[in-house]
């Protein structure tokens, strides 16, 4: 689904990414750890051509991803969620939703049974939620959007448990459908529940990829790359 | 009661047109980060259009100039904003200006520096509470606001104007639901500034056609959208009536030099005291108790 090779990208005069090398399956949950400053966020970014790209190539299905033209990328049903959650806070929330909604396609999960919240507050303008409800608004329209590919950056951030459990269902369930699933986490614990695979980057490359079942048997590959120290 | 009726009478006809061309210049900003400085030389190549092609109907002749502005704008947006973005918004405003003295340097060379004038297609006036009133003042103060209405109709209530008002917001997050950011700003560019065009062409024939004509009212369509919440789309309507009604207060009171030098000093202190413009908010301490619920 997902194929990235050789990849450089940064900013200006920052390069974060550095000869980078990722692949996501159909219906496959991939967690992407690291420190911060580790080069996570700039990673789902590029994918979308919000950075810039100095060498590599991403490719969707085998389709070279143009640069710099997120829209056409969101067009064919591959999303993101970034770090701030992107929502429109002079829209409500309503408008919010019916903006990542995709004509022809209806995610398995029906995100207003999961987000009940979403519905109640359907009215009250985005920018007025809290930062967990904004969370779960930002997930909402990451479902709805992404028929192919899900990026979701700080998954867990500001989410009370019980909505994080559903969060993690939702999630599942939607890669079941044949989603490819890409989310970016602090820690392992979460990751490590309900990922199929776990992919660690250290100063803009991949140290360390593995399956979720090889390293529930041995964490403390993963740990040793995650402590501060 | 009379002089009330003129005072409204006039202040509807400049609110009619300070509006549309407010409204435009504010959407120009929110969506591409442009001062445009040359919004009032586009309200003079809307008046020469109608000068230029007096043998077309008149009515004909409106939806030319708007063909002209629409074209005129995108190649602008085209050839010039598209490679200045990224260098930020004093690269943009030098190249208005640019354009502004080209579009006015164009006008001198082709229709010369005397003033040209466009006949009015409608004659006569009509009775309004008592006060005879230009028929076509009247007609072109509410087509203004009818016109100003329809835009903000759209871009509040269907769904192009969601998609907008949302790469307004957040471009960046905007285009990754799929809403391309170059058709949003080529599109926004050429409405805006098509608007100036119209507010042109539809006041011809009570302007008198100079190449530098638009000069003037760029500054008071500025104050109408400075005197507003910054970012805001219908706000620059509800400027652009204070513009008109102090505008036309001044000049019931004053002389026209008077009246116009209390204006732009007004214009100063403001941009002086909100360089970010004004919020007509509530205070945080009267809104706060209903917030905070999670």
């Amino acid at each position: 689904m997902l194929e990235v090779q050789g990849l450089h990208a940064g900013y200006r005069d920052a390069r974060v990414v550095n000869g980078l090398d990722l692949r996501v399956e159909p219906g496959e949950i991939v967690a992407l750890l690291g420190r911060n400053g580790v080069g996570k966020t700039t990673l789902l970014k590029s994918l979308f051509g919000l950075c810039s790209v100095f060498a590599g190539e991403i490719r969707v299905d085998g389709t070279p991803v143009p640069g710099g033209r997120p829209e056409l990328l969101a067009r064919s049903g591959c999303t993101l969620m970034p770090d701030d959650r992107g929502v429109f806070p002079g829209l409500t929330v309503e408008q919010n939703l019916r903006l990542a909604a995709r004509r022809g396609y209806r995610p398995v999960v029906d995100v207003r049974a999961v987000y009940p919240l979403l519905s109640e507050r359907a009215d009250q303008l985005a920018g007025t939620l809290s930062g967990g409800q904004k969370q779960q608004l930002g997930l909402a329209r990451a479902v709805l959007a992404g028929s192919r590919l899900i990026a979701i950056d700080e998954f867990s951030q500001g989410l009370q448990p019980s909505v994080l459990e559903a969060s993690v269902e939702a999630v599942r369930t939607v890669a079941r459908s044949g989603v490819a699933v890409l989310v970016v986490e602090q820690g392992p614990e979460i990751p490590l529940r309900f990922c199929d695979r776990i992919v660690v980057m250290v100063k803009g490359g991949i140290v360390l990829d593995a399956t979720a079942e090889d390293l529930r048997a041995d964490p403390s590959r993963l740990t040793d790359l995650l402590v501060v120290g | 009661m009379e002089s009330l009726v003129t005072f409204g009478l006039a202040v509807l006809h400049l609110f009619g047109f300070y509006a549309l061309l407010a409204v435009g210049l504010g959407l120009v900003f929110g969506q591409l980060g442009v001062v445009n400085v040359a919004h009032g030389e586009f309200v003079m190549v809307g008046a020469y259009v109608m000068y230029a092609l007096d043998a077309v109907p008149f009515v004909l002749r409106l939806a030319l100039a708007v063909g002209v502005g629409l074209v005129l704008s995108l190649l602008a947006e085209w050839t010039i904003l598209r490679k200045l973005y990224s260098r930020g918004m004093l690269a943009t405003l030098l190249a208005m200006w640019g354009l502004a003295i080209v579009l006015r340097q164009v006008a001198e060379a082709v229709f010369g520096a005397t003033p040209r004038s466009v006949p009015f297609p409608v004659q006569g006036s009509v009775d309004v509470l008592g006060v005879r009133y230009p028929t076509y003042r009247l007609l072109v103060a509410v087509v203004s606001l009818l016109v100003v209405g329809a835009v903000l109709l759209v871009i509040y209530r269907t769904s192009l104007g969601l998609k907008l008002r949302a790469s307004i917001e957040n471009r960046d997050m905007a285009a990754v639901l799929g809403i391309s950011p170059r058709v949003m700003i080529a599109g926004t560019f050429a409405v805006g500034t098509t608007l100036a065009v119209l507010a042109g062409a539809l006041n011809s024939p009570t302007l008198g056609l100079t190449p530098g004509l638009g000069v003037a009212f760029l500054a008071p369509a500025f104050f109408a959208v400075l005197m507003v919440r910054p970012g805001s789309i219908a706000g620059p309507a509800v400027g652009a009536l204070l513009v008109a009604l102090l505008s036309s207060l001044l000049r019931t009171y004053f002389t026209e030099t008077v009246a116009d030098l209390v204006f732009f000093a007004a214009l100063v202190v403001l941009i002086a005291v909100r360089p970010a413009g004004l919020s007509w908010r509530l205070p945080s301490w009267l809104t706060r108790s209903s917030e905070r619920v999670a």
